[in-house]
Order: C-alpha cells, then structure tokens, then sequence
C-alpha cells in the first residue's frame, strides 16, 4: 500500500509540472496529474497481474483513455488535453535508453536489440490501446445520449 | 444568435482556415482538424466544401467546377493545450459570440500566445523531470541531478537557438548535453545513477505524443498525415538518442582513460 501511495503521489506530480511544457490551463493541471497517476498505477498493477509489459501498457493506455474521455465530458474541454500529459508515463524512454546504452557502449548487440523492439512495441500498444479505449468509451456515451432523447420523446 | 451569424462566404472559408490552422499548429489530431472546419462551413452555410490536412499544409476548396481554394502552408507545430481549450469554448459557444468577424479573427491570432513564461516552464518541468526519475527507480539524489540536467541543458539549448535551423539538429544537441550532464553528476555524487537521471531529463523532449497520434491517424484512415507524423517522430526519437550515445560512449571512454 505504501508502494501505491509513492506512486501515485511521485506519478501525479511528475505529470501535474510536465503539463506546464504544453500551456496547459491551471484549471485542468491537477486533472492532468490525476489521469497521468490513473495510466502509471494501472500499468503498475497490470505488470504486476500478467507479468507482460506490452500487454500491460495497452491495458493502462485504455483505462487512461477512459479516464480522459470522462474528464472531457465533465469538464466540456477538448480530450486531447487529458491524454496528451496522460500519455507520458507510458512511453517507453527507460527501455530506449537501455537499448541504446546495450548497443552502443557494451556491444551487446541482441540485448540491445530485444530492448528496443519492445520499445517499439510498446509504442504500438499506446496508439492501441487508445484507440480501442476511445471506442469503447465514445460509443458508451453515443449510446447513453440517444437512450436519453428516446425517453425524452 | 449572438453576432457571428451573417458571415458571408469568402469569411466563412476564412474563418474555418484560420481555426484549422491554429487547431493543426497547436497539436490536434488530423481528423478533428477535418471535422472541426466542415462543422464551422455548414453551420454558415456553405455546403459543398472539401479539406484535405496534412501536417505541412491544409487545402480547403467547394467541390464545385467554379469553386474558392485556400491554401496554407503550416511550418511550426506544438503542443498547446492552452489554445485547443479556448478554441473548443469558442466553437460550443459560437450561437453566443460576442465579438463581429474582423474582431473574431484578430482575436485567434493572439491566441497562441504562451500562457507561462519560459523561464517559469523550464524551471516546473525541471522538477517534473526530477520526480519522473524518482517515479522510475531512482533514488532521492537522482531528483536534484536530474533537475539540474534538464534545465542546464534547456538554458543552453535557448542560448545556442539551433531549432531555428534544424530540429533535428537540436534535438541531437540535447540528447548529447544530457548525456555529458548526466556523467558530469555521476562524477560529482557517487550515489547518482546515471540511467535515471538520463531517462528523466529525456523524458520531455520524447516525441510520444506525436507517436501516438500519428498511429491513430494511419488507423483511422489519415494515411499521408498519419505516415508523416510517426516518421516525424521517429526521427526525432532516433536523433535524440543518436546525441545521447555519443556522449555516453565518449564518456566511458573517459572514465577508462582516467581509471575512475
């Protein structure tokens, strides 16, 4: 428990200051912070479970995008500005550098190599996992809207 | 219906170019972009209307035999959440505008303006960049090195002003100045870890973001924009850490060389 709560504070703080680089209204900055905390303990807890870190990433990238889609229907603001910050907890810098340090300073070149695949990879399974998140979520509320104007009618 | 309401057709085209391009300029999606301008021409009436987006430029013309075109040519893109949240007010409250159409448009010029200065922007995200490091397995020493790193490198990188030139070019110079200020703090405190400090101090200058939207592009059927944001944001990935290994590379060599 205590792990989570480091993570969760250290994960939020880090994306509440990274969404001053975009100009990011003081507003929304604590949502931000809140969606970027949602992607990196969801990606924790899923790497956990299933022990698969690319499966893992796709997993977080659709509860981030969830969470972004019901922050921006909240709070009538554009989604791009929830997943933009929320998105960088995800993307794969660790194991960009780790490939590069393997390939280019200790000759390992297969390590090297592997690492950066999975970074590829991981990539991939962001832009996945928030389109099919969008989806799912875009379509829960479609759904939710023309069931309300039936009832109206 | 507030006082944007009688525009005529020139102003319409023109209106729905310039929220185009500060939408393409300020980092929205491809298709919302589309979207976005066919919402503003058939809410003024203009029906017969085509855009095509692309990263580098937007063509809006009627699909009529004798038809207006426009063409702008986009030449610098960001991200500026800041700009897409006051467009977005703009276009749901567009029924209530209070301001006539010259008045409209000078005042999405001025939108792009940044909201914090830049000394205030490099100094916060210093300390995010400290805490991301924290956040991936460093210790409590990584947090003031990597702060350190990344503004030391930002203020030299405003100094030089290479992204004028090429962003490529700047980009490989900030890979290398983290790279060679990350070695320098190992070298100061020995409980530094050279990794996290790298990898936090990188972390902004990551193009993720692009990555991520240009892959969506290519899924949701924007093939040519789509194609040309994920190469976009592989090559910078890739200048980044090409900058990144030559100074890691050059500084073990040092370290061999000195016996550290």
């Amino acid at each position: 428990m205590y792990i989570f709560i480091k993570n969760f504070a250290l994960s939020f703080g880090a994306i509440a200051f990274f969404a001053f680089m975009f100009q990011c209204p003081k507003k929304l900055i604590w949502m931000c912070g809140v969606s970027g905390a949602v992607a990196w303990c969801s990606y924790m807890y899923a790497s956990q479970v299933c022990y698969r870190d690319t499966g893992a990433v796709l997993l977080a990238s659709m509860a981030l995008s969830i969470v972004a889609g019901i922050f921006a229907v909240v709070y009538k603001k554009p989604f791009p500005v929830f997943l933009a910050t929320g998105v960088l907890p995800l993307v794969p810098g660790l194991k960009l550098c780790r490939g590069v340090s393997d390939l280019m300073l200790e000759n390992k070149y297969e390590a090297g190599m592997k690492t950066l695949m999975s970074a590829g990879s991981d990539a991939i399974a962001i832009a996945l996992g928030v389109m099919i998140g969008t989806s799912i979520f875009f379509q829960f509320v479609k759904m939710k809207r023309s069931r309300k104007e039936k009832q109206a009618n | 219906m507030g006082k944007l309401s009688n525009l005529t057709h020139d102003e319409t085209l023109q209106l729905a170019m310039q929220v185009g391009c500060l939408l393409l300029e300020n980092g929205a999606a491809t298709a919302k972009v589309e979207d976005t301008m066919f919402r503003i021409c058939h809410y003024f009436g203009v029906q017969e209307v085509n855009v095509f987006v692309t990263p580098t430029f937007i063509i809006m013309g009627e699909s009529v035999v004798v038809g207006q075109n426009i063409i702008r040519r986009i030449t610098s893109r960001s991200t500026n959440l800041n700009v897409l949240c006051k467009i977005n007010d703009f276009l749901y409250g567009i029924e209530e505008w209070e301001m006539d159409y010259n008045a409209t448009l000078e005042y999405l010029k001025k939108l792009p303006e940044p909201a914090y200065s830049a000394n205030q922007v490099v100094f916060l995200v210093g300390l995010g960049a400290g805490m991301f490091s924290m956040l991936l397995g460093g210790t409590v020493y990584d947090f003031p090195a990597t702060f350190v790193t990344y503004t030391v490198t930002m203020f030299c990188l405003k100094r030089l002003k290479i992204g004028s030139y090429s962003s490529f070019l700047e980009n490989c110079m900030a890979g290398t100045l983290i790279g060679a200020l990350s070695a320098l703090m190992r070298a100061l405190c020995s409980k530094c870890n050279i990794e996290m400090i790298t990898v936090g101090a990188i972390m902004p200058f990551l193009p993720g973001l692009a990555f991520t939207n240009g892959l969506r592009d290519v899924i949701s059927g924007n093939l040519i924009s789509g194609n040309s944001r994920v190469t976009e944001a592989i090559i910078f990935a890739v200048s980044l850490v090409l900058g990144l290994g030559v100074t890691m590379f050059i500084s073990l060599r040092i370290q061999e060389i000195i016996g550290v």
